[in-house]
């Protein structure tokens, strides 16, 4: 029985093999190699490198504007994930109970969610523009005075925070909705009662149904929020006073425009430590009963 | 179904807001498809001008100035090609790991997903200086090798998710009939992934094509796609609004054309193929 077996095994490796060699030469390379240049004190301005072990990390730890960032993308991401899933699970609650939705609304809804970063970036821009913006006119003529969004340091973070709901709750909407059409009819069909009761039975009958895919929901949104670079790049650029400048915002800065390699590959790596402390966390789980 | 025991005007209500919430989330879009028709003066009015005769001056400019149609061809090519390469790699590995007792497979398909949480940007680095190395610096190959390993571990586990629920009797008959492992996939497989790639190829293309990362970082001059000239037209000299957004809707349009005729096949990218949609 073992022979076949692993001859089958050998075929399913060779099916895999291009895609692993590509993904060795053009990722996992480059990534050994950051990780490389992060235990020296490589930088593009300075002909020579010398390994300085971990020197370099030291450094980013104590570095405040890295500790600063992180906090900043960590506020980013607990608020802004907590609104689009809020806001994306009363959408879709709100659709399910609808008699039929039409296909064009969920369409339509995906539009943000699919919409170039940098053409967001920039129509975000354009509203929040304390001169001749939208949101500050609406916002003076309702009487809130003279906002200026993109230049106070906290209504900037709240800018960036009222983008990336904008675009990313349609991504919870659309999940937690496929996910409320896959549950049994019956669990909706004692839903139209009270608002006691209703709410009684979202708490302790949908929601526990539904802990998997918000779990996933969850779990993939925190993994894409950490790159969030391309919409906050173009509507602050971390600014004012890099009052948004959220890490992926100051590792390209140090990498790119100071050239400090060792520095911003310090960084990533990280940052990558994070990520992966979290997704073993939370992916293995969520995942493995897929 | 206990809804039709609600009251019309009820359900009416209901189904209005719910058009209006939709709306309140396309405004966004639509103010810059308008911006992009408005002429300077409307653009940079302090009140907002709803109504306006539209104009093409800025359609003229981009096109006269920005060489856009340079840029729009870099970006098909960089896109299209990628999503090839993405699909013909990403469809055999998928199949290898769907089917085959390859050991370590729980460990590859998580090897995997770490690898698409690497943020871009941590990637970025590094890749500039090696791409400068091997004189893919400047290159649109190096966009399309770059946006295919980005996409390919996506591809790889939505194509997966597809594959398994294939029945194995198709295969084993196909064995029967004197197929060899490779023949099943091309002639047995590959038919039945169809709804799969599309799902993947919509996924790889527009993000391929919205990316900015990369192709600002590693491609300059007339071998940009359109995205980092987007970027451009934020940074000459104060911001030239009217250009800016014309070319923003420029980029946008095949993002909306794709999203909306193949939305129903979608929503299960989302997650990697975790949700069935």
């Amino acid at each position: 029985m073992k022979g076949p077996n692993a001859s089958a095994g050998r075929h399913g490796l060779l099916f895999f093999l291009p895609a692993g060699v590509f993904l060795t030469v053009v990722l996992i390379y480059p990534m050994l190699y950051s990780l490389y240049a992060s235990l020296t004190n490589m930088r593009l301005t300075s002909p020579i490198t010398r390994f300085v072990g971990l020197d370099t990390y030291a450094s980013v730890l104590t570095n405040s504007a890295f500790i600063s960032s992180v906090v900043l993308t960590l506020i980013f991401l607990v608020v802004a994930i907590s609104l689009e899933f809020l806001i994306g699970f009363a959408l879709a609650l709100s659709f399910k109970s609808m008699r039929k939705t039409h296909p064009i609304m969920r369409a339509l809804l995906m539009l943000p969610l699919m919409a170039t970063p940098v053409s967001v970036g920039l129509v975000w821009k354009l509203m929040l523009n304390s001169d001749f913006g939208i949101i500050p006119y609406a916002g003076q003529q309702l009487g809130f005075g003279t906002m200026l969004w993109l230049a106070d340091p906290v209504l900037a973070m709240v800018s960036v925070i009222i983008m990336d709901v904008w675009q990313w709750t349609p991504f919870m909407f659309l999940i937690l909705l496929a996910g409320l059409e896959g549950l049994p009819e019956e669990v909706f069909e004692a839903a139209e009662v009270d608002g006691s009761r209703a709410l009684h039975l979202l708490f302790h009958i949908t929601l526990p149904l539904m802990a998997r895919i918000i779990g996933v929901a969850l779990a993939f949104r925190v993994m894409f929020a950490i790159a969030t670079f391309d919409t906050v790049f173009v509507l602050t650029k971390g600014g004012p006073a890099r009052a948004t400048d959220l890490i992926t915002l100051l590792i390209q800065r140090e990498g790119l425009v100071n050239l400090n390699v060792a520095l911003a590959s310090a960084m990533s790596f990280l940052v990558l430590l994070m990520v992966t402390a979290f997704s073993a966390f939370t992916f293995k789980r969520v995942l493995s009963n897929g | 179904m206990a809804e039709t025991r609600r009251k019309p005007w009820l359900e009416a209500a209901h189904v209005a807001a719910n058009v209006a919430l939709v709306a309140l989330f396309l405004f966004p879009l639509a103010w810059m498809i308008l911006g992009a028709f408005k002429s300077q003066a409307d653009l940079l009015s302090p009140s907002p001008v709803w109504f306006f005769t539209p104009t093409l001056e800025h359609w003229h400019f981009i096109f006269d100035n920005w060489n856009v149609e340079k840029h729009l061809v870099n970006s098909i090519i960089v896109s299209v090609a990628t999503t090839i390469l993405t699909l013909a790699l990403a469809l055999p590995a998928a199949y290898g790991l769907a089917r085959f007792p390859v050991k370590g497979k729980d460990a590859i398909t998580f090897e995997i997903l770490s690898l698409k949480m690497i943020p871009p940007i941590a990637a970025v680095v590094p890749l500039f200086i090696l791409a400068r190395q091997v004189g893919l610096y400047n290159t649109l190959a190096v966009l399309i090798l770059l946006n295919t390993a980005f996409q390919l571990p996506f591809a790889i586990l939505v194509l997966k998710s597809f594959v398994e629920e294939i029945p194995r009797e198709i295969d084993e008959a196909a064995t029967v009939d004197g197929c060899r492992p490779f023949s099943v996939l091309w002639r047995a497989i590959l038919p039945l992934s169809v709804p799969g790639l599309i799902c993947c190829a919509v996924f790889v293309f527009i993000f391929s094509w919205n990316e900015f990362m990369i192709a600002n970082t590693l491609v300059g001059g007339d071998l940009r796609p359109l995205p980092p000239i987007v970027g451009l037209a934020l940074t000459h000299r104060g911001i030239l609004w009217g250009p800016a957004l014309a070319l923003g809707v420029v980029v946008l349009l095949p993002v909306f054309a794709l999203t909306f005729s193949l939305s129903r096949y979608m929503a299960r990218g989302l997650t990697f193929g975790a949700v069935k949609g």
